[in-house]
């Protein structure tokens, strides 16, 4: 056996050996797993009190989220229900959307949604789909709260202050009601808040700086809105990268950015539908549409605007969040660490005032970001120990200086160490006295109030009544539950479609009169612009047979008149639409 | 059909892998700034390089090592007398130079003859009388005559960084390693077009790729720069004649030994060399490595490494060759492949993959490139970033091509070792910029 080099025999003439063992001279490094197992462990122990404070925050945020979702918030349009049915159509007809995929949005949101229905079941056990899109926004919330805590500890603040922020993140009513949405931003949101934490990794790590542009991608393509971020997130991932590495950093996460966003471009081109054409849709049309088509919603500063009620709106479910973000920007830029953070939160709001199309849940990118500024603020105030030097403030010269004044005693400083806390502590005070109390009111009715009782009161109605045979004009809301009712999929029409969708209005060529009875919620009633005309000459011609509540949220059941009897209707029945 | 499916995603899932592990070693040193600190010679004397460093703080000359370098030359009346006089003026307490010659090589003779009586003391000039010559038979031949504790090799068209060996030297010290790798890179990237490739080939390989071998203890070393400790050396039989890679063959033979192997990369420490003159030199150079590695594979030695994650390490590194060619091949086929079965738009789009690994891979070396000009002084223009894209489909597929050369001379039993001429390329322009700065 070799346990040193000087063992081996000098042998006089060359010959080649394979057999040489020096394994005893570099033992390799045994017992590897145990190891790990034991570094795990340590880890756990050392960080035992921020597992704990993130699985408090978990649980607070995941009762506020959770408790009471199926019936609250109201079910106000059906974008609900239109991400619910595409994460249906990906699970169970393999295709993007029930209906053609026109690039209205990157479809990498609902996918995950329908990653999330696979892989629990969630449909089989909620009420209607729109409450399994709820569970999975559940899950994506849950995830946030956990990376912005992360994120909040990875800038430096304390976990005191970090726990605020992620508080008035999950327990502010206008956060509240729309993390329940099954919206994009919701998904977009948490993959957005994960980029950064990948950004800020403590040790710099390439593979996760460089994750992070791949996890901006996916953000993006989970709602191509997001995009307004790529600023912050690229002088944030320029901040964290190491000056001897940043050149890999950057290249290696911005390809990772832009090859994900390829993808989808690729996606379009293997249709062909990347430039406009006639009798299809494209890409460059939707993304045209998006930035020019759409009317400008004017200025917020202007009443009677689109952009001024969006923004009253927003700050009418709750001044506090928005509006404390936005006072502690300042504050939050005098750190250096918060200074890309603050920086989104800033611009999120400056592009409010941009003309131009301002969508509704726009707001929704923008609260993380509130929450840090709120809790990057507070921080910093706290940690401010401002020392005013005496010495300073007295002439150092001049005939009026006095040699009197020049004395060691107040050549020395004041110390005002208090002022930050104190400051820290007003701000604290303050929200809790103005916001706790709306925030209590406002976060009660979601957890208490049944907004959308009606709505699945209807739902049953028309699977209790209504012949399988029989086509229904349905807003999005309502299509899964039908058609996994057993309303054959192309029977059950999502009305927007009618007259909008050329592969829709092929099947029915009579347009209205081809129904029989039209489920008549909010949507319906309330949308008229030109594309939905067949809907509205639908309903002219109809009269309702079931009503289900009162007032603007409820939901008729109309029988449409004059339609002709449908033959071989339920030959269709195993066709997707 | 669904034959031809499973074929195409394990084809689609093969070039994903071996485009990924390729980036991902190619990276290996960039893991975290400490990697990248950690991969120099120790760390204090790597504050000690650059001009006026040999005032500075350099270890004294308390070595304790003796040092034989082999330089074997053949046909190299061109370049070797400059490097033996700066090899000669090495700062170390004791080394010895042995310039190997060929019986047939009057010319390269005649010029190491002529160096060695301006350093008497130092170099001594062997005949190597062996047939047929190559390499790992002229070193066989001056390890022999190696009197020093450790045994180095360098090539005739060397640039040598005169305190190397105090480098080497605490190395040797610091990690208590048998073999230590220095730093070897080809340096006239704005020659030609593939040089500029070429160039970053070694880049990533020695800045990096060697390290993550050399963490894993399976490692093919370099074929100059390479230090191991004598007594190793003669006890494992020096370098195997027969193989046309001896330095992998050497390093993978002492790796399943059990050797510890330090690789250490330090940009003012490199030697410097020049890339093939030619595209045919360049094509013939690597046919000889790949073919080197094959038969590395082929002889087996490595399968006696103790772990499974070792052996399948050196498997698939060894058999690097053989499935860059069939890569060669097969991108063609599966772009045949994407039009002719008019497959769903998903296996399309991950069919892509492999592409866009390959495009990361660009963007990657880009980086690298900026890096490197960085790290010798130089600054990377608009251009050279153009040629490094436009560039790089017409380098995969000379490489390609040479691997599939190597293949198929391997199985029709040519082995002739096809030698690369130099003309001192690597002399001019940035060495002379660096070493002015």
């Amino acid at each position: 056996l070799i346990e040193t080099l000087e063992d081996l025999e000098t042998i006089g003439s060359l010959e080649l050996r394979t057999d040489l063992d020096l394994h005893a001279v570099h033992p390799p490094s045994k017992g590897r797993a145990r190891a790990r197992m034991r570094n795990a462990w340590s880890w756990c122990f050392a960080h035992r009190l921020g597992i704990a404070v993130v699985f408090a925050l978990l649980l607070v945020n995941g009762y506020a989220q959770a408790h009471n979702m199926y019936r609250a918030p109201q079910l106000t349009n059906d974008d609900e229900g239109t991400y619910a049915a595409q994460a249906f159509a990906v699970l169970h007809f393999h295709a993007l959307t029930p209906y053609t995929y026109w690039y209205d949005h990157p479809p990498l949101g609902w996918i995950l949604i329908a990653g999330y229905m696979f892989f629990t079941g969630a449909l089989a056990h909620t009420p209607s789909a729109v409450d399994a899109g709820r569970q999975a926004m559940l899950f994506f919330g849950e995830l946030s709260v956990a990376f912005l805590y992360l994120l909040c500890r990875r800038l430096g603040l304390a976990r005191w202050s970090s726990s605020l922020g992620v508080l008035a993140f999950s327990l502010s009513p206008l956060a509240l009601s729309y993390h329940r949405q099954v919206l994009l931003d919701n998904v977009a949101t948490c993959l957005l808040i994960l980029s950064f934490v990948l950004a800020l990794s403590p040790r710099r790590r390439l593979l996760s700086q460089a994750m992070c542009g791949l996890c901006f991608g996916a953000c993006v393509l989970s709602k191509e809105t997001f995009l307004l971020f790529l600023p912050a997130v690229a002088w944030q991932l320029w901040r964290c990268a190491d000056k001897r590495t940043r050149a890999f950093v950057l290249a290696t996460a911005g390809s990772l950015f832009v090859l994900s966003l390829s993808l989808y471009v690729l996606y379009a081109a293997l249709k062909g539908e990347v430039l406009p054409g006639k009798g299809h849709v494209s890409l460059v049309g939707a993304i045209e549409w998006q930035l020019a088509q759409r009317p400008s919603s004017g200025s917020v500063f202007s009443h009677s605007t689109g952009a001024h009620s969006t923004v009253t709106g927003w700050l009418s479910q709750d001044p506090w969040l928005l509006g404390a973000g936005a006072a502690l920007i300042p504050i939050a830029f005098t750190r250096r660490s918060l200074r890309p953070v603050a920086f989104a939160y800033a611009f999120t709001v400056v592009a409010i005032l941009r003309p131009g199309y301002l969508p509704l849940l726009y707001v929704i990118g923008m609260l993380p970001f509130a929450a840090l500024c709120i809790a990057g603020g507070v921080d910093t105030a706290w940690r401010w120990r401002p020392v005013i030097e005496l010495g300073r403030l007295l002439p150092r010269s001049g005939r009026w200086r006095s040699p009197a004044l020049s004395t060691a005693r107040l050549e020395g400083s004041i110390s005002i160490r208090l002022l930050g806390p104190l400051v820290a502590a007003l701000c604290v005070v303050i929200a809790i006295t103005g916001a706790a109390p709306a925030w209590a009111k406002a976060d009660h009715y979601l957890l208490s109030a049944n907004d959308d009782g009606t709505y699945l009161q209807a739902e049953q109605w028309v699977e209790a009544h209504v012949p399988r045979y029989d086509r229904i004009l349905v807003d999005d809301d309502a299509w899964v539950d039908l058609v996994r009712a057993g309303f054959p999929p192309n029977q059950v029409v999502w009305f927007y479609k009618l007259g909008t969708d050329p592969a829709v209005d092929r099947r029915f060529p009579d347009g209205w009169r081809d129904f029989q009875y039209i489920f008549a919620a909010h949507t319906i009633r309330y949308i008229h612009v030109p594309q939905t005309m067949w809907t509205i000459q639908a309903l002219s011609h109809s009269k309702p047979v079931a009503t289900f509540g009162t007032g603007q949220w409820s939901v008729e059941i109309m029988k449409v008149d004059s339609s002709r009897p449908v033959i071989g209707a339920t030959s269709q029945k195993s066709v997707r639409p | 059909m669904w034959l031809l499916l499973l074929v195409f995603a394990f084809l689609v899932l093969g070039l994903t892998s071996v485009a990924g592990t390729t980036l991902w070693w190619m990276l290996h040193a960039w893991r975290t700034p400490e990697t990248l600190a950690s991969t120099g010679f120790a760390a204090g004397a790597a504050r000690s390089i650059g001009p006026g460093a040999q005032e500075a703080e350099i270890p004294g000359d308390r070595s304790t090592r003796s040092y034989s370098l082999i330089v074997p030359a053949r046909h190299e009346e061109a370049v070797l007398g400059a490097t033996l006089r700066r090899l000669a003026a090495l700062d170390h307490r004791d080394v010895e130079l042995l310039v190997v010659v060929g019986d047939d090589d009057p010319g390269t003779a005649a010029v190491a003859e002529q160096i060695r009586s301006e350093r008497p003391d130092r170099i001594r000039v062997l005949v190597d009388h062996s047939q047929p010559k190559n390499k790992p038979r002229a070193l066989n031949t001056a390890l022999a005559e190696c009197h020093g504790d450790v045994t180095g090799v360098f090539d005739a068209e060397d640039e040598v960084h005169p305190a190397l060996l105090h480098h080497v030297d605490s190395c040797f010290d610091s990690t208590a390693a048998d073999v230590v790798q220095g730093g070897v890179q080809l340096m006239n990237y704005r020659s030609t077009w593939w040089s500029l490739h070429n160039v970053l080939e070694y880049y990533f390989w020695f800045r990096s790729r060697l390290h993550f071998h050399a963490d894993r203890r399976f490692i093919p070393l370099g074929g100059n720069t390479v230090f191991v400790r004598t007594k190793l050396l003669k006890a494992a039989g020096g370098w195997d004649p027969e193989v046309l890679a001896e330095d992998c063959e050497l390093g993978v033979r002492l790796s399943t030994a059990g050797a510890r192997v330090a690789v250490a990369y330090e940009a003012g420490l490199v030697t410097r060399e020049e890339t093939p003159p030619t595209i045919p030199a360049l094509v013939k150079q690597r046919t000889r490595w790949n073919q080197g590695f094959l038969q590395v594979l082929h002889k087996g030695v490595w399968k006696r490494l103790p772990t499974l994650r070792q052996r399948a390490l050196a498997r698939y590194t060894l058999s690097m060759p053989f499935l860059q060619g069939l890569t060669g091949v097969l991108i063609p086929l599966s772009i045949v492949a994407i039009v002719a079965l008019r497959m769903p738009e998903i296996l399309v789009l991950l069919s892509f993959v492999p592409a866009l690994i390959t495009l990361l891979t660009v963007a990657v070396q880009a980086a690298g490139l900026r890096d490197f000009c960085h790290n010798y002084g130089s600054r990377a223009r608009f251009r050279d970033y153009v040629r490094l894209v436009v560039g790089t489909p017409f380098y995969l597929i000379l490489l390609s091509f040479a691997a599939l050369r190597a293949v198929a001379r391997e199985m029709f039993g040519h082995r002739s070792w096809e030698k690369t001429a130099h003309v001192g390329a690597h002399r001019t322009g940035l060495v002379t910029a660096t070493e002015g700065a």
